[in-house]
Parts: C-alpha cells; sequence; structure tokens
C-alpha cells in the first residue's frame, strides 16, 4: 500500500465511522422529537376530551 | 464402564461457566425468597438459569423444552405482548387523566435510552471498537431505560440482539432497583426546599366515558402516529379497556390475574433459560448492565429536569421530583418520590400525582420502544 492509498483509505474509513455516528445521532435527534410528537398529540386530544366528556355527577349538578 | 458414566454423569461435564451461572441462578433465587426483591420473576428466573446450566441436562438446547419455550414465546414476541394484557388490566389510568401535562415527563424521561443508545454505539461498531456493539445491540441495550421488561424483550428480540439474555435481566432487575438508583439523584437534583413543594390537589373524578375512550383513543393516536408501536400500546391498551369496560370484569379478572401469572412463570423461566454459561458470559454482558444503570440514571436525570422547568412554568405548583416518575418503573418511582417527599415534609403527599407520571411514563416507553424499532431500521 503507498502512502496515498494508505491515506485514501484512513480517511475513507474515518468517514466512514463519522457517517455511522451521525446515523446515531439522527436516531437521537429524531427519536425524541417523534416521542414528543406522539405523546404532545396524544395530551392534546385527552385534554380537548377532558372537556368534551365531563364526570357525570357534574352533569347531574348543573342539570 | 468410565465412559458411560461420563454420558451420565452431568458434574463430568461441569465448565467453570456453567458453576458461576449455577451460583448466578442461585443468588438470583436468594434475591427473591430471602430479600424478597422481585420475587415474582427472580425466582422462575433463577430456577431456568440453573436448569440451562446442568450439564447434559439439554433443557436449552434445540428440542429441550425451554428452548421450545424460547422459540414459541419470546422469538415470536407472544410472551411480552401477552404480559402487556395484563399489565393494562391491572394499571388505573385515573391519575394520569386527571393530570394529562404529565405525559411530557413520561417523554422527557425516556431521553436515557436514546443517550444510552448513543454511548453503546460508541463504544462498539460506531467508533470505537471497543466492544461488539452493532446499531441493533446498542438500541437493545439502550431500551433498558425503559425501565420495562415487557418492552425490552420485545425490542431485543424483534431487532435480533446478540444480548436478549443479558438485557432482559439487567431491565428486570434494576426495575427492583430503582429505590437505589433513583433517590440519590433526586437529592442531588431538587433542594430541600424543592422536595418539600406540596402539590395542589385535582378537583374531580373522571367519568367512565373517559375512562372506557382513553385506550381506544390512545391506540388510534399511538398506532397512527408511531405504527411500529401498535403491537406493544394494542395489548396495553386492550388490557385496559376489559378493565374499564365494566361488562366483561371475568375478562379483565383472568387477564389481571391467571393470564398474568401464567405468562410469567414461563417468561421468567425462558429468560433465565437463555442465560447458559457461554452465552451470558462475556465482557459485553458487564457493559450491558453498567449500561442499564447509565440509562435508567439518565432518564432520572431528564425527567426530573423538565420536572424542573414545568415547576417554574406552573408558578411552582408542580414538584419537580414527580419528573423522575416519568421512568415506566411502576410503581417502584411512584413510592421513592413519596418517601422523598414526606422526608422534606411530613404533609407532602405526591403518590397520586407521582403515579400520574408513572403510568404516563408506562405509555411514552411504548412509544420509545416502537420509535426505535421504526428509526433502526432505517439507518441499518
Amino acid at each position: 500500500m503507498t502512502p496515498t492509498t494508505a491515506l485514501l483509505y484512513y480517511n475513507n474509513l474515518a468517514r466512514q465511522e463519522r457517517s455511522r455516528m451521525l446515523n446515531a445521532l439522527w436516531i437521537v435527534l429524531l427519536g425524541m422529537a417523534i416521542i414528543f410528537a406522539v405523546l404532545g398529540v396524544l395530551l392534546l386530544v385527552m385534554i380537548l376530551l377532558g372537556k368534551l366528556v365531563k364526570p357525570r355527577e357534574k352533569q347531574g349538578k348543573k342539570e | 464402564m468410565d465412559i458411560a458414566a461420563g454420558e451420565f454423569l452431568g458434574f463430568l461435564h461441569l465448565t467453570w461457566q456453567a458453576v458461576v451461572m449455577l451460583v448466578i441462578g442461585g443468588v438470583l433465587m436468594w434475591l427473591g425468597i430471602a430479600k424478597k426483591v422481585e420475587p415474582v420473576l427472580l425466582v422462575p428466573i433463577g430456577f431456568g438459569c440453573v436448569l440451562a446450566n446442568i450439564p447434559l441436562g439439554g433443557a436449552a438446547e434445540a428440542g429441550g423444552f425451554l428452548a421450545v419455550l424460547r422459540e414459541a414465546g419470546i422469538h415470536t414476541e407472544i410472551f411480552p405482548l401477552l404480559i402487556f394484557i395484563g399489565v393494562g388490566a391491572m394499571i388505573d389510568f385515573e391519575p394520569f387523566l386527571q393530570r394529562p401535562y404529565t405525559i411530557l415527563l413520561g417523554a422527557a424521561a425516556q431521553f436515557g435510552i436514546f443517550a444510552t443508545f448513543l454511548l453503546a454505539y460508541l463504544l462498539g461498531d460506531g467508533w470505537l471498537h471497543v466492544l461488539n456493539f452493532s446499531l441493533q445491540d446498542a438500541a437493545s441495550i439502550g431500551i433498558i431505560g425503559s425501565a420495562d421488561g415487557p418492552t425490552s424483550i420485545y425490542v431485543a428480540t424483534t431487532l435480533q440482539s446478540k444480548y436478549t439474555a443479558a438485557i432482559v435481566v439487567a431491565a428486570y432487575s434494576y426495575m427492583a432497583l430503582v429505590p437505589i438508583i433513583q433517590p440519590p439523584i433526586i437529592k442531588a437534583m431538587c433542594s430541600k426546599e424543592e422536595r418539600a413543594l406540596k402539590m395542589p390537589s385535582v378537583a374531580g373524578t373522571i367519568s367512565q366515558r373517559t375512562k372506557i375512550l382513553f385506550p381506544i383513543i390512545t391506540v388510534l393516536v399511538v398506532g397512527l402516529l408511531a405504527p411500529k408501536a401498535t403491537p406493544l400500546i394494542g395489548c396495553l391498551m386492550f388490557g385496559n379497556l376489559l378493565r374499564e369496560c365494566g361488562v366483561v370484569e371475568r375478562l379483565s379478572l383472568t387477564a389481571q390475574n391467571e393470564l398474568a401469572n401464567i405468562v410469567t412463570i414461563l417468561l421468567g423461566i425462558t429468560v433465565g433459560g437463555m442465560m447458559a454459561g457461554t452465552e451470558f458470559l462475556r465482557p459485553e454482558t458487564i457493559l450491558v448492565f453498567i449500561l442499564g444503570i447509565v440509562a435508567f440514571s439518565l432518564d432520572t436525570v431528564a425527567g426530573v429536569l423538565l420536572g424542573k422547568l414545568m415547576c417554574v412554568l406552573s408558578g411552582r405548583k408542580i414538584n419537580p421530583m414527580i419528573g423522575a416518575c416519568g421512568i415506566s418503573a411502576f410503581p417502584m418511582s411512584s413510592r421513592v418520590v413519596q418517601k422523598l417527599g414526606l422526608e422534606a415534609n411530613p404533609y407532602n403527599h405526591l403518590l397520586m400525582n407521582a403515579a400520574g407520571a408513572n403510568v404516563a411514563g408506562q405509555i411514552a416507553s411504548v412509544v420509545a420502544g416502537g420509535v426505535m424499532l421504526m428509526l433502526v431500521p432505517m439507518f441499518i
């Protein structure tokens, strides 16, 4: 292996490792973003549900 | 005669790995029986471990009953899903429905999963190559931070991790160790004044209709946005629907008792059966256990940090400690926060608030598992 090909080889290896860690970082960022998004939507739906469906006791008092 | 004895006498075939695993199996049973540490799980796991490591026993080898159970229940992901039906039937989501904002604490407390995944991958194939951790292995190790045994089994087996047995044992062991892991972290992050902070009680009850609609809506929302989580959240919410709908009490009781108990026995002994010495005793196994503690700790830190933010934003109406309950170790985590609250202020009863965050964490951990299953194959 000539010095040039060795340099290219290790440069390529380093680039692959950077790319692998970048992919992992993307999984972390996307993962947390998706969890907050999904549970945020669920929170909104639950708040809406809480407003739409009142406990029967309270409904009785209003009537 | 010597050859025949060699073929029949198991102790002549004992290896050091088998001896170590027999001791570990014994310790697990001792912890369960003498120390009452998660006995429902540790006794079957310990016994399965002993069975799997008896030379010439063949219980865990191809065709053996533990191998058959592993194929039928773990590799098909049936056991964790059936357990989830029982768990769903046991959980009362009312504390969460009274405080729906706690779902955000559940979301924050999943950070440990992803941070640990990153750390495991960094040590493995990602960069340092110190250990033999592939992307799938790292994701499966990270999921220990879900503090949820069935989710850990489901994700590790779906991603076909080499360390499934170690991951499952770590997940269940650390759930039992929550009262030891969490208090020092919470005390380090929250001042006595913060720990003593009382939370206003929630007025009113949740209607029966809301309780019935909740599991159905949750399945639809989570399933449509994170489809890979559908089996887990589906079984959890199916169990909860049986409990709340009020017309199938027999099924609800069966799910809570007979189903959960039978599957726990089978799951425990099968997981123990996966602890064969030659596969289990590797340097990576020790790292899996260390990373499991890291995951639990970072979950707690992230939950408390969001708790602190919510405390400030709410005008000090939320005790930041309940953020630590965002991990789904139910109900150990709630009890830890209740105890710490009472230590700081004898009139500070945080149990229901903590339970709200705790059951929210159960939903969040299932979503985290589904998200991991969705994202990891995209980047392989």
